[in-house]
């Protein structure tokens, strides 16, 4: 039997989109589908037979006598407040980074590593660098003398996440750096030289032509500094294992799962995230989308 | 008076020397054309100029002012990039009044100017696209229409025609010239295009590895280039060089020729030396009689529609006649020709410059 090209054609896109289509599935859909089921029980993390069909139930509860479990949401004002630093600076230093000093790319390199770094490592660095020994307090102590100390990290105060929010920081800047720089570069050598001829200083130069040009790609971190600010968990779970006032919305939510063998409640916790998510996403794309359509002329 | 004076000015990134010790003057209203080979320096003579390159030796005058320390924005130059260089987010008219609103123009004054950029430039329907909704063609008059609007002191032109067409090319080097004619404004404009030079100069200026070769009005550059650089990067099809000697008495022999050349070819007394003859493809004309100097074993002939230009060999060597359309030539035949003596050029074989 012959096939003509036609159908040819359709069997080998098919048979590319088999194997994707079928990790998608498994891996993504399944799974996600599950975490929508098991909300709406009150499985307890070990029997499958004993959980039970409860409708909305974990939902309600959540914002009823389980409110408590909610409030480490509140913390990621901390890591929001944290990445828009870190994007204003990571915009500064790529905007410094890419006037092709010399040692440009070292210092690029040296801000990048934290990213790369294995998250282990970069955690233990950044809790060595605040330990009351530690050298922000040697440094400090510089200048204020002997018995200058601050607990950074002591997790019975709210402070302490200002502590964590410095290390995400320090820790993810490289990521905007790179990805601020990559953009700068696409911006034509050409456009400079014909606004400086015409006058423009190096602050006219940045907001009537930088800016503009990369508006996009810091909108696009943004959003993922945003949805990533919801999700904190590596940071605090390594530097002070999320204790007391260092939980977040991530960390209660496992604890509820696996130490609280409340699966129902974590599954309904973890769709309300993905709903925080999906709506912050559609947002970004409404602000975007209404700005381009303002930009367009005629 | 000169308008333009550029004295003694060099250029070197590293030790790698972009300009050599390049002077030259324009006055008011002239069209100064940098010409030259890709890499020869005239984009970085024209950043010079504008100061967007800095640190050379020499001196730069812009009408009467010494500009050379100057900062860019204070040379009152407008310059047209070869690839535009326009705001991609801002529209046309933004574009143009870009600099006016740097420089705090008032809005009045802005629109008055850009409206009348638009009417000189046919902008008018397109002031409110973006660039990337323009043709190359119009894109190319935004970028003269914000040089317009700032009414420098110099145009500067860095091969503005290279990223069009034909057609389109042909077009808009008549409308630079109109331009011209009508602002009189005192330009400088870089090309590698010899046809564009010929056609848009008043003053060529010429330039190789950095170093200037030649100042001179167009035809004067194609009648009297001062060596065989010059003579070949002018003209198309490239002129014809014939390898012999000068004898002491004015005649040349070699590639089959032995012929007596013309009194005011050369510019001194004839020296005995090995030399060039160079010979434009349009300075022959076939032969009827027996005064053939030689014949030509024609490869291939290309019409242009005016004229043929018959390609082949003439004692072994490559070269290109011009003849009439109305010849009937065909590859393969044997022309006898005779070369037009008086408007040959001789060049020392050894130096390349013009006897
Ligand atoms: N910023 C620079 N650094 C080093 N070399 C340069 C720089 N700009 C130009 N050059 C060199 O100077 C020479 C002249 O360049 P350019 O003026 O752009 O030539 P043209 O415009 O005539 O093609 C080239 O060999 C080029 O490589
Ligand atoms: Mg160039």
């Amino acid at each position: 039997m012959t096939f003509n090209a036609a159908v040819q054609r359709r069997l080998t896109i098919f048979a590319f989109l088999l194997v994707p289509v079928t990790f998608l599935v498994v891996l993504n859909i399944y799974p996600v589908l599950q975490l929508f089921w098991i909300s709406l029980t009150d499985f307890n993390s070990i029997n499958w037979r004993r959980a039970e069909f409860v409708g909305l139930r974990n939902f309600i509860d959540l914002f009823t006598f389980d409110r408590d479990l909610l409030v480490p949401m509140t913390r990621s004002l901390y890591y929001l407040g944290g990445s828009v630093v870190q994007l204003i600076l990571a915009t500064w230093f790529a905007v410094v980074l890419n006037q092709k000093l010399p040692g440009s790319r070292m210092f690029r390199t040296i801000l990048f590593i934290p990213f790369v770094l294995n998250a282990v490592a970069a955690g233990l660095i950044f809790k060595n660098f605040l330990e009351l020994n530690g050298a922000a307090n040697d440094i400090l102590q510089l200048f204020f003398g002997e018995d200058f100390k601050v607990t950074w990290l002591d997790s019975s105060k709210p402070y302490s996440n200002l502590s964590l929010a410095a290390a995400s920081v320090w820790r993810y800047l490289g990521f905007n750096l790179v990805v601020t720089f990559g953009a700068l570069q696409a911006i034509p050598q050409d456009q400079y030289d014909a606004a400086r001829l015409e006058g423009a200083n190096q602050w006219q130069q940045f907001w009537r032509i930088t800016f503009p040009s990369i508006r996009l790609v810091l909108l696009l971190q943004f959003m993922l500094s945003l949805v990533g600010s919801l999700e904190v968990f590596e940071v605090p779970m390594l530097i002070t294992r999320g204790a007391g006032e260092t939980s977040t919305f991530a960390i209660t939510m496992i604890e509820t799962g696996f130490q609280n063998r409340r699966a129902g409640t974590a599954a309904a916790m973890a769709v309300l995230m993905l709903a925080v998510v999906v709506i912050v996403f559609i947002i970004t794309r409404l602000i975007n989308s209404s700005r381009t359509a303002m930009k367009e002329p005629l | 008076m000169s308008f333009l004076k550029l004295e003694n000015v060099s250029k070197s990134f590293g030790t790698f020397k972009a300009l050599d010790d390049v002077s030259f003057e324009a006055p008011a209203g002239a069209f100064v054309v940098l010409l030259g080979p890709s890499g020869c320096g005239k984009s970085t003579l024209l950043r010079l100029i504008t100061g967007l390159t800095e640190d050379h030796d020499g001196e730069i005058y812009i009408n009467e002012r010494r500009v050379t320390d100057m900062d860019p924005k204070d040379r009152k130059v407008a310059m047209v990039f070869q690839s535009y260089a326009l705001y991609p987010h801002l529209s046309v008219r933004k574009n143009i009044s870009f600099g006016m609103e740097i420089n705090r123009v008032p809005r009045a004054e802005r629109d008055r100017r850009v409206a009348e950029a638009a009417r000189a430039l046919q902008l008018e329907p397109l002031l409110n696209r973006l660039p990337v909704q323009l043709s190359g063609g119009q894109r190319q008059r935004v970028a003269i229409g914000r040089c317009l609007v700032r009414e420098p002191d110099l145009f500067l032109f860095d091969e503005p025609l290279s990223n069009l067409d034909a057609k389109l090319r042909h077009d808009t080097r008549v409308e630079l010239k109109h331009l011209h004619q009508r602002l009189k404004a005192t330009t400088v404009y870089v090309t590698h295009d010899q046809h564009e030079a010929m056609t848009l100069a008043t003053q060529v200026v010429l330039m190789q590895d950095g170093r200037i070769v030649q100042i001179a009005s167009p035809m004067e550059l194609y009648a009297r280039p001062v060596n065989r650089f010059a003579a070949t990067f002018i003209g198309s099809p490239a002129i014809n060089l014939i390898k012999g000697a000068l004898g002491a008495d004015g005649r040349f022999v070699g590639g089959g020729l032995d012929v007596a050349i013309p009194a005011g070819v050369l510019d001194g007394p004839a020296a005995a030396r090995p030399a060039e003859l160079g010979l434009r493809s349009e300075s022959v004309r076939i032969a009827r009689d027996s005064d053939a100097h030689q014949t030509i074993a024609v490869d291939y002939i290309e019409p242009t529609g005016a004229d043929l230009y018959v390609n082949g060999k003439v004692a072994g060597q490559d070269v290109v006649v011009r003849v009439e359309r109305t010849e009937k030539v065909r590859p393969g035949d044997h022309l006898p020709i005779r070369w037009q003596l008086d408007q040959a050029l001789l060049f020392d074989a050894d130096t390349g410059v013009r006897l």
